[in-house]
């Protein structure tokens, strides 16, 4: 009588098994098992070849390109995802709902589209297109149209990552500060910053690594054209449709490992 | 500093939480200000301190209008229900917090800041805790280091927002004794907001009892206590019953019993008030009149609660004291009698002053 209600609230152990098996199976096929073969593609001519590979002008170029829009996207996802965080956590304000979905926005978004969209702003035929040229400036198809595409995409780690964490530690803390006659960006320095720092960091880390793996935007904003400087990840795409086998293997493993 | 508030009034959205509030608290007094959840009473301190800015009203301080300063230029202490420490800072740190971010030509000399942290620690009893962290603190320890950290700017007035409420019962007691002491000590004037009337009744020179975002009374803890000013103040106080009585010729009547004389303007039913604590359980034999079943006993460790269904159907909670009754043993559906022996008549006009306080 007494087995009958244990059966009822926990699973036997050959189900507690079956589940866990499952799981470790999926991460190794879908995870563990693509990188394997890269690394072993990557290195099976040994691992002087690579080397020199990366060591090619072109590859370093794309290397230095990719590292530049990472440098320049990070700090302004991190600025603007503080702010949105800030304004999100610890204020009610109408609109306040809207602003959180449009913060997921990019997740729903396929990036090509966002690429396709910038284009259509700012192309030489976009909406702004015909502005641009009196004024000279080359956005799409050049390093600031890049940026923007990635900023795009990447934008709502850092803020995703600080909202929860705001709103779970509550203003508290924040309002102590005030009464003992701290200023407001004494207490974003002394009593937020140090709060937040772990989620911050990773948030950074998450955008940095979407930004280095990010491709379907730049692709689009970048028209795949070998005359223009090319991310990695570019590169590498344009190197498959080659039929050279071999080649591919160092520009997927740069990008790969600046990922990982 | 004196403390007043005149005419305030705030609203969220479209809902009203405090109606034209009227309030002094005068220099190095303790005032509490009593009431249920929703009654506006944390709101009314948030607006004092400046965390919250109201529709209308004043806040003013000596006289003199602060409505317009934030809460960083009031000097005021405040005392959160969950401490709000800062949890990445060492206790030290988080009492030297209010000295280290003062304006440079304000700003103490860094040996003054420690020594001034150290007699602070001394004050609260956790001199040897300055190097910790506030997550190796228990409930009452964090909380003794917010008030250093509060004290530690010279605040001219001490908010403290039901600061005993996440603490258990024991600790807060020993807590409750202890800030009558360490205010008494500083004669620093003082608002506790609370919910609990012991702490209220206990640690206030003044008691203001709110409900619905209004004060109802404010006045001293006896005189809340036996001349309350509404059915509403008498029932928050210490559980009450209700009983429906008749006035008729100067008399005041439970059914057919009588219970006294009341000097009433006319012939009326009113309501009575009665504490458990202030009714008498004797057996039926006694004859008070007032008979009655006894239908439930619960013993809370000391004192039985009993809860008695008089003829006329309505029932009576009543206190008894364990030496009471002469070792009588109390079973259930037992014929009893009681005895009031104080109690507050009200007229049942919503917002008739008691027509007679206390009786015998």
């Amino acid at each position: 009588m007494s087995r009958q209600p244990q059966r009822a609230l926990t699973e036997g152990p050959w189900v507690r098994a079956l589940l866990i098996s499952v799981a470790l199976a999926f991460i190794g096929l879908f995870l563990l098992l693509p990188l394997i073969v890269v690394f072993t593609e990557a290195l099976r001519n040994g691992v002087l070849p690579y080397l020199a590979a990366i060591r090619e002008p072109d590859a370093v170029s794309a290397l230095l390109l990719s590292l530049k829009i990472v440098a320049i996207v990070v700090p302004i996802n991190v600025t603007f995802g503080i702010f949105a965080a800030w304004a999100i956590a610890k204020f009610r304000f109408p609109g306040r709902s809207l602003l959180v979905s449009l913060i997921d926005l990019p997740f729903a978004v396929s990036p090509v589209i966002s690429g396709l969209v910038y284009v259509l702003l700012l192309g030489s035929r976009g909406v702004m297109g015909p502005l641009l040229q009196d004024w000279d400036i080359q956005i799409i198809f050049a390093l600031p149209g890049m940026v923007l595409a990635t900023l795009f995409v990447t934008f709502p780690f850092v803020a995703r990552e600080l909202i929860a964490l705001m709103e779970q530690q509550g203003n508290d803390e924040e309002y102590a500060a005030r009464t003992l006659g701290a200023g407001g960006w004494q207490i974003f320095l002394r009593v937020t910053l140090p709060n937040i720092k772990w989620a911050l960091l990773y948030g950074a880390l998450l955008s940095a690594a979407r930004a280095l793996g990010e491709f379907g935007a730049v692709s689009v904003v970048s028209a795949m054209c070998a005359a223009t400087p090319t991310p990695c990840r570019c590169r590498s795409k344009s190197c498959t449709t080659n039929i050279n086998f071999r080649q591919r293997s160092p520009w997927r493993r740069c990008w790969l490992c600046l990922r990982w | 500093m004196q403390v007043a508030v005149q005419g305030l009034s705030k609203a969220f959205g479209e809902t009203a939480v405090l109606h034209d509030i009227n309030l002094v608290v005068p220099e190095g007094q303790f005032c509490a200000l009593l009431g249920p959840s929703g009654s506006g009473k944390t709101t009314l301190l948030r607006i004092i301190a400046g965390l919250e800015f109201a529709e209308s009203g004043q806040v003013l301080f000596d006289n003199l209008d602060v409505a317009d300063r934030s809460a960083r230029d009031r000097q005021v202490g405040f005392v959160f229900q969950h401490y709000a420490l800062f949890r990445h800072m060492t206790i030290a740190d988080n009492v030297a917090f209010g000295l280290q971010v003062r304006e440079r030509k304000l700003r103490p000399a860094a040996a003054v800041i420690t020594r001034r942290v150290a007699e602070l620690l001394e004050l609260v009893q956790l001199a040897d805790y300055g190097a910790r962290y506030p997550d190796q603190l228990s409930g009452g320890q964090r909380q003794r280091v917010a008030l250093a950290r509060a004290l530690a700017i010279e605040p001219r007035v001490l908010l403290l927002d039901e600061p005993f409420g996440a603490l258990d019962a024991r600790v807060r007691k020993d807590m409750r004794t202890w800030l009558r002491g360490l205010q008494t000590k500083l004669g620093l004037t003082s608002i506790l907001v609370t919910h609990d009337q012991d702490e209220a009744l206990e640690l206030a020179d003044s008691v203001a009892v709110m409900e619905h975002g209004h004060i109802i009374q404010c006045a001293s803890p006896q005189a809340i206590y036996d001349q309350p000013a509404t059915p509403a103040v008498y029932a928050f106080l210490g559980g009450a019953n209700r009983l429906t009585c008749r006035v008729s010729n100067g008399q005041l009547f439970i059914g057919d019993v009588l219970l006294g004389p009341l000097a009433a303007s006319d012939d009326s039913a009113v309501d009575l008030y009665v504490r458990s604590h202030d009714v008498e359980l004797l057996p039926a034999a006694a004859g008070t009149g007032l008979q009655g079943e006894l239908l439930r006993l619960t013993w809370g460790g000391g004192m039985t609660h009993a809860l008695v269904r008089l003829q006329s159907g309505t029932t009576v909670e009543v206190d008894v004291p364990p030496w009471s009754a002469q070792g009588h043993s109390w079973g259930v559906g037992q014929a009893v009698s009681v005895r009031l022996r104080r109690y507050g008549v009200f007229g049942t006009r919503a917002g008739a002053h008691p027509a007679a306080s206390v009786g015998l």
